[in-house]
């Protein structure tokens, strides 16, 4: 496959990193510095603007997909564009754009093929739905659903005195069709056999049926009760749309801005939402508007280094539990080593649906988590793909993969060494990075 | 300020002003009556109009001042050459301006004891200055004359009542032309069902005049208590209650959105403020006055909305209720009707914000940094229209305090002093006291009249109008 990814920042160059041992990738950027950082991958730079048509006349031939990540929406929005115009095969190219702007996008991922862009990805929104998900579920860190719904996939942290602890993996009374997918330690991932050992401060991911995830999440405590205080620093576009999502919910919402016409903006916008214009590393607003009192503390301002700070005070002044939004991906792990709760970074989602789109048939819905280590993936197989007509104990399914969930027929099931997956059946796998490439072979 | 541009439109207005005096001479000669009176008067109007516009010729562009200084002053000389009529009916100068005045402005307050007594086309011509000025001179004027363009839009903001404009199309004059048709539309009606009522139709003209401006003036010295018919005073309660309300929403009632009544935030708040306040004052009214329940609530509700679209129409003496009565009847006095309508007073709108306001004060006080915008139907309400509605309420207040002031200074007892100057400030007509709804203003000393004329003035003008330019920077150039 021929890639072209415009943009050589954060998330395009994580996306080249990505892709370029099974891909073609040509990487364009203007920054000087940025082209130096990915010409130590294996992949073709340029430096120029990547909008430019006659750039793009040279090295869209035989182009399967164009990436437009740049920091500028329009740069983007015109490079898809552009691209569409003047490719040869304008069916066999996808063009995807990552824009900002709220006012040229209005959910977390749309598509816009009338003005030439497939797929059109808003960090920002993909982040704030992420959060809301979290949210919605106190005790969980990460969750994300699969098959439209029918499968659930949470991450809890074990915390030292939990009842999990010490145990091994098959002694877990788990409710029915759930299953412990991976663990966490420190940096180190595990996919978990029946005698792994949980310990104190593992975080686990668990994959279930919704109506059985309900129990699992029980067993974390924290069951859903009052009203949750939440508050979030920084009303920008992440801050606000976020806002919006929760504000359906039943939470008592603050939100800090240190801007005050946006603060007006917020403020106008919802009603029931309680603006206040300050800086989050106010320690007297903080404690003036009750923050040891807080459910949840999200931290969501541009800046990472006052996110991490505002957390940690958070955090600090007895906050049960903060949400910290990092744009550097690299610093998701080191936030939740020094206690941030949850890390999270706009960046993965256009990650996410980038890769999506470079697997190829079959792929659903895809997840990240901890970062890039891991990912579950959702295929749907077809009467061809190799999985299928067999038992799964008679396949040589890579070691760092597991099948986690089958829905076949509507039916959630846990698939053991006898199963035998038919074509239509809707496969939810756990995957290392690593073996996301095998992988892929067996649903081809 | 440009003198030539601001008497050359006052020519205009004047020449305007005396065709339509026109009017009350046919009356005249209709029911036969002394044509001297009207004659002189579109006469000496028309000629002052003529020379005016004669002698200053300009046509320079204007700005905010000039447009200040020609409806401050367009409202002064209506009020100064319609009252030529009074006096030449035999009224003192400073009666008849009085009369003249409380008849532009709408304020109801008659220096008349004896009305009966006075010529069908005097009376006519008396409810007829209140129907113009309803509605404003003004705001017809822009109608009638197309060559304002731009300008007439400072006119129209100097004039028109409430905080904000109320642009029902994108031009000055087609918003003005809309309203007026509103207005005259709704007044037919209101004359079909006061004849209906069993009311003359001179009667029903009269008093139709006076109930959609809010006005008050009655062609009997009992007012309306004079038909003693529940019937009539059901239709002019429903009348008084939607001149009080915004002619805008009327607008948009009628034409474009028939649910727009119950979204309005004002519209809900006059309301809710006529509702309570005719319930408590019925209560009163029963337990205070020994009335039955169903006199005391027609009672109650006629007065309430009466004195609250400061309409000023009675059915009973209520000088002579107790305390607990007039003391609801004072409260409505301060807060008038709707903006965008007929009626004067603070309006209830700028009382809305208002309390907002202070509610946004008390919160902030417990969340020093929280935002919180004050909103008026969804819309948030900008930083200096609050600052004006404040500015506005303390203004108005002093202006009450000094005229009560003078008042008392002239020898007049507390509370007649009190209530004639909230009754001609906020346009509503009759007070407590000597001036009650059954009594005249002739009593005033002649100082205090002066004074009161001069309340019905700012008050009808909302103030700013008038008092900007006793502010020197009005003055410099």
């Amino acid at each position: 496959m021929k890639i072209v990814i415009i943009g050589a920042g954060e998330v395009g160059y994580h996306i080249a990193k990505a892709l370029y041992q099974t891909n073609d990738v040509v990487i364009i950027d203007k920054n000087e510095e940025a082209c130096e950082r990915a010409d130590e991958l294996d992949v073709h730079v340029l430096h120029g603007n990547g909008a430019n048509v006659s750039i793009l006349n040279d090295i869209l031939e035989g182009a399967d997909l164009l990436v437009a990540v740049t920091g500028s929406d329009e740069v983007n929005i015109v490079a898809c564009m552009g691209s569409k115009l003047i490719a040869k095969d304008k069916d066999k190219l996808k063009t995807v754009a990552m824009v900002s702007n709220p006012d040229y996008i209005d959910k977390p991922v749309t598509k816009r093929p009338q003005i030439g862009i497939e797929v059109m990805i808003c960090p920002e929104l993909s982040l704030a739905s992420e959060i809301a998900r979290i949210l919605a579920i106190p005790s969980a860190i990460d969750v994300e659903y699969f098959a439209d719904g029918k499968v659930e996939m949470m991450e809890f942290v074990v915390p030292e005195n939990h009842s999990f602890v010490n145990k091994h993996v098959q002694e877990l009374h788990l409710a029915n069709c759930c299953i412990v997918s991976a663990l966490f330690r420190d940096s180190e991932v595990i996919i978990p056999h029946g005698d792994d050992i949980i310990k104190g401060n593992d975080r686990i991911v668990v994959i279930g049926k919704p109506d059985s995830m309900v129990e699992v999440r029980d067993m974390f405590g924290e069951k859903v009760g009052k009203r949750s205080k939440v508050m979030i620093i920084g009303g920008g576009i992440v801050g606000f749309y976020l806002a919006k999502l929760v504000a359906k919910s039943d939470f008592d919402l603050k939100i800090i801005e240190s801007n005050k016409e946006r603060s007006m903006v917020i403020a106008e916008e919802l009603p029931d939402v309680l603006v206040l214009n300050g800086d989050g590393t106010d320690i007297d607003l903080l404690k003036n508007e009750g923050i040891s009192n807080m459910d949840v503390v999200i931290s969501v301002t541009n800046s990472d280094e006052k996110n991490l700070l505002c957390s940690l005070l958070a955090k600090q002044l007895g906050v049960k539990k903060v949400i910290a939004r990092s744009d550097r991906s690299d610093y998701v792990s080191l936030f939740e080593m020094v206690g941030v709760d949850s890390a999270v970074s706009p960046r993965q989602t256009t990650i996410n649906e980038v890769l999506k789109l470079t697997f190829g048939q079959g792929i659903e819905s895809i997840a990240s988590i901890e970062g890039e280590k891991a990912e579950i993936i959702e295929y749907t197989t077809s009467k061809k793909s190799k999985i299928v007509g067999k038992p799964l104990k008679n396949m040589k399914f890579p070691s760092g993969a597991i099948i986690s969930m089958v829905v076949h027929k509507g039916n959630t099931v846990i698939p053991r060494g006898e199963y035998v997956i038919e074509g239509g059946d809707r496969v939810v796998v756990f995957s290392l990075q690593s073996a996301n490439a095998e992988v892929e072979k067996f649903f081809k | 300020m440009n003198h030539g541009v601001v008497l050359n439109v006052l020519g205009a207005l004047l020449r305007f002003l005396g065709a339509i005096m026109v009017v009350p001479l046919l009356v005249a000669l209709y029911y036969g009556d002394s044509l001297y009176p009207f004659l002189a008067a579109v006469i000496i109007t028309g000629l002052t109009g003529i020379l005016l516009s004669y002698k200053y010729k300009s046509t320079d562009e204007w700005k905010a001042r000039e447009g200040f200084a020609i409806v401050a002053f367009g409202w002064l000389a209506a009020a100064i050459f319609g009252s030529i009529p009074f006096m030449l009916d035999g009224f003192s100068p400073i009666n008849a301006i009085f009369e003249s005045m409380s008849g532009f402005t709408t304020t109801g307050a008659t220096i008349l004891l004896d009305i009966e007594s006075h010529s069908k086309s005097i009376l006519f011509w008396r409810s007829m200055t209140q129907w113009i000025g309803g509605m404003g001179i003004i705001m017809l004027f822009i109608v009638i004359l197309p060559k304002l363009g731009v300008a007439g839009r400072q006119l129209f903001r100097a004039e028109a009542p409430g905080p904000t404009e109320d642009k029902i199309k994108p031009r000055i004059r087609e918003t003005a032309k809309i309203l007026w048709i509103v207005y005259l539309f709704i007044s037919i009606i209101e004359v079909a069902a006061l004849i209906l009522a069993k009311m003359s139709l001179y009667d029903a003209v009269t008093h139709t005049f006076t109930t959609m401006a809010c006005g008050g003036f009655s062609s009997y010295a009992n007012s309306v208590a004079a038909f003693n018919s529940p019937f009539i005073e059901t239709i002019i309660t429903f009348f008084m209650f939607i001149a009080g309300a915004n002619f805008a929403l009327h607008y948009r009632t009628l034409y474009t959105d028939k649910q727009s009544f119950l979204k309005d935030d004002e519209f809900k708040f006059y309301s809710l403020i006529i509702a309570v306040a005719t319930l408590v004052l019925t209560f009163s009214l029963w337990s205070d006055m020994g009335e039955t329940i169903v006199t005391a609530f027609r009672y109650a509700i006629f007065q309430v909305v009466s004195i609250m679209t400061t309409t000023g129409f009675a059915t009973v003496d209520f000088n002579q209720w107790t305390d607990s009565g007039k003391i609801i009847l004072l409260a409505v006095m301060f807060v008038g009707g709707c903006a965008g309508s007929t009626s004067g007073g603070i309006k209830v709108v700028r009382l809305f914000l208002l309390l907002k306001y202070a509610q946004r004060a008390l919160f902030r006080s417990i969340h020093p940094k929280a935002v919180k915008p004050i909103k008026l139907n969804s819309k948030t309400v900008p930083d200096d229209v609050m600052q004006a509605i404040v500015s506005f309420v303390v203004i108005y207040f002093m202006i009450f305090a000094v005229s009560t002031g003078l008042l008392s200074l002239l020898g007049m007892d507390l509370i007649s002093s009190l209530t004639s100057s909230i009754a001609t400030l906020g346009n509503i007509g009759p007070g407590f006291g000597v001036v009650g709804p059954m009594a005249s203003f002739d009593v005033v000393p002649f100082i205090g009249k002066l004074v009161l004329i001069a309340n019905m003035w700012i008050g009808r003008l909302e103030v700013f109008t008038v008092i900007v330019m006793l502010t020197p920077e009005f003055w410099r150039r």
